[in-house]
């Protein structure tokens, strides 16, 4: 499974309980499905299971727009980290 | 503080709609509103908000009568704001977040057949009509909807005319009501006139400084009075506002970023806001220093959050306002200097202008420099009442003998407070947060206070549950500052060390995050009915 899909995964089974399929491309953030609490989750789940560190500052609507665009967040932090 | 001088009004009364009327007199062009990196300009709120009341008056909008607004905050909502007062009527904001059993329930509470809203209500619409609603008429849907109500989009408002329609309204009259939750868990209308909302404006702006080249931000929903600040405040001084889309409250970092990009030069938040973005880091990269004024309220200031953000902001003035909804702000404590670690707590600072408050013990006999009481306020922005709650305006608007024995109507705030030697006022909570835990009196929010002194609790929560004998209890939930380990022994000893044994609480669990209410405050309650009843909703390890 790619990294949007594990991420879009995430989301639906372990933020929403299953209660949704969430597309890879899905507007999370922007509709209200992911509260400030989810938001938090994410992150622990990204930093746990892609083995990167999230900064702060990196914590954005941008960012965390959908699972496309946390896939890059955690494949940039992943390549800044090898360097 | 001079007063400022308020502007020429073409009749006797003066409204909350005058304020747009005469920005767009004097300046039409200059920006009213931003949102999304679009602007409003006070030109074109008028005309839309005009066009808006034309529509609603056809409709057979009468003066008095209310009309809902259940709309994200946008151009539309404060269009729908002025639109609706400008029609003689009374704003109500919903809470798009609140169960349709609550919307249903202001609805009906207070007779809103008529609504401004947007296609994405478009269920909740429907699941109120289900709920046997009668909702007559809903301007900013398109028409083409098999839809039980007469829809009206903006593009059919925009053919009204753009000037005002002439309403005998008048400054005693209601502007808007705006509910919000009772300790039963009942919501009440909470009812103000033009008169008193203008008067929040005024003080706003004399004693803010409130100028056409400030950039206020607009964090709050409009259901929160925080937003009255940002609109009425802003256009009283001709400024422009920023209204923050709802997800920047969720990211700190794009928030800072957006306080930023739009040269914000005064920020009005509840302490939520200042919390997250005081996180470490969050502020990296971002230049705040656009802010001149950092204004919060809704909820006490954790202090080791205030310092850095203080910290980060040399050049701002921060500062604590206080007031509950039914009153406006009526007192503020402008921080003079970067509060010690060990402080407990902010001081809510003295009454503004023309706000007389007393403070009295439970006998109603008034209390001096260091005892305890209850906060009772006298002001020109105090509400006319709570919508047909003629219960609760009995127990909340007190008779006090003024001069020459004419009784004064004070509200009774329901907050604990002393006065102390320098003048100020202490805030020691609310009322119903003081709990007696086996015999002796325990103020919930000191506890959490104290546990907000450690360095590695980020947030706080405490909660009063009765032991098995019966006898209430404090519990704690906290949440660490994000990366850090702390034991609950660690944080345990630590509260044994400032506080009496039985403040120390009972339980402490440390969890990643707590509900919270629309309005950003934490859901103590929720946190407190789900530890009745055995449940938590949220993952984390409770010792």
């Amino acid at each position: 499974m790619s990294t949007q899909q594990s991420i879009a995964q995430f989301i639906s089974t372990g933020l929403l309980d299953g209660g949704r399929e969430i597309g890879i491309d899905d507007e999370v953030v922007l509709d209200g499905t992911i509260d400030s609490l989810g938001v938090t989750r994410l992150i622990d789940y990204l930093e746990k299971e892609f083995g990167v560190a999230i900064a702060p500052h990196d914590v954005t609507i941008e960012n965390f727009r959908s699972a496309t665009t946390m896939a890059a967040l955690v494949e940039s932090r992943q390549t800044a980290e090898s360097v | 503080m001079s007063r400022a001088t308020p502007p020429s009004s073409g009749s006797m009364t003066y409204l909350l709609t005058h304020l747009i009327e005469q920005a767009a007199e004097v300046d039409p062009a200059h920006p009213a509103l931003r949102h999304r990196g679009q602007t409003l300009t006070y030109g074109e709120l008028l005309e839309r908000a005009s066009a808006l009341a034309h529509a609603l008056i056809e409709e057979g909008v009468a003066p008095g009568d209310r009309v809902g607004i259940l709309l994200q905050k946008s151009f539309d909502s404060a269009i729908a704001l002025y639109g609706i007062m400008a029609a003689g009527a009374v704003y109500v904001p919903l809470d798009p977040g609140s169960p349709v059993s609550r919307l249903a329930f202001v609805l009906r509470d207070c007779g809103i057949t008529r609504l401004v809203s947007e296609e994405r209500f478009l269920p909740t619409l429907s699941a109120l009509g289900e709920a046997g609603v009668r909702i007559d008429t809903v301007y900013g849907i398109d028409d083409d909807q098999d839809a039980p109500f007469t829809a009206i989009p903006w593009r059919e408002v925009a053919t009204r005319p753009s000037t005002p329609p002439q309403i005998p309204t008048t400054e005693q009259d209601l502007c808007y009501i705006l509910y919000t939750s009772g300790s039963t868990g009942t919501p009440k209308g909470i009812m103000h006139t033009h008169r008193s909302a203008l008067a929040w404006a005024e003080v706003t702006v004399a004693e803010y400084g409130l100028s056409s080249s400030d950039i206020i931000s607009n964090y709050a929903p409009l259901h929160f009075d925080l937003s009255t600040l940002d609109y009425f405040g802003g256009a009283r001084a001709r400024a422009t506002t920023v209204i923050i889309p709802e997800e920047y409250t969720r990211f700190p970092a794009s928030l800072a970023s957006l306080i930023a990009d739009e040269r914000m030069t005064v920020f009005y938040t509840v302490p939520l806001a200042l919390v997250r973005l005081a996180a470490p880091g969050t502020l990296d990269g971002r230049d705040l220093s656009s802010l001149r004024l950092v204004l919060f309220g809704g909820e006490p200031m954790p202090i080791k959050h205030l310092r850095h953000m203080m910290l980060s902001l040399p050049d701002a003035q921060f500062v604590n306002v206080y007031g509950p909804t039914e009153t406006n702000g009526c007192t503020h404590y402008r921080v003079p200097a970067v509060p010690d670690e060990r402080d407990l707590g902010l001081p809510i600072g003295r009454p503004y202008p023309n706000v007389t408050v007393m403070v009295v013990d439970s006998d109603g006999a008034p209390v001096g420099v260091g005892g305890k009481g209850e906060l009772l306020v006298r002001a020109p922005t105090l509400m006319r009442g709570y919508w047909a709650r003629p219960d609760l305006n009995e127990k909340s608007l007190v008779d006090v003998p003024g001069v020459g024995g004419r009784p004064d109507v004070y509200h009774a705030t329901g907050d604990l407070v002393s006065p102390t030697e320098e003048g100020n006022l202490a805030f020691l909570g609310r009322r119903d947060r003081q709990i007696k835990a086996r015999g002796n009196r325990v103020e919930l929010d000191e506890v959490e206070a104290v546990l907000l002194e450690h360095p590695l609790v980020h947030e706080a929560a405490v909660y009063a549950l009765a032991d098995a004998e019966g006898s209430l209890q404090p519990h704690a939930e906290v949440i660490l500052i994000p990366g850090s380990e702390a034991s609950v022994k660690d944080i345990r000893t630590h509260a044994a060390r400032a506080l009496p044994s039985y403040a120390v609480p009972a339980s402490i669990a440390v969890r990643d995050g707590f509900p919270r209410t629309s309005t950003g405050k934490i859901d103590r309650l929720r946190l407190q009915t789900d530890a009745q009843a055995g449940r938590s909703t949220m993952a984390g390890a409770t010792v």
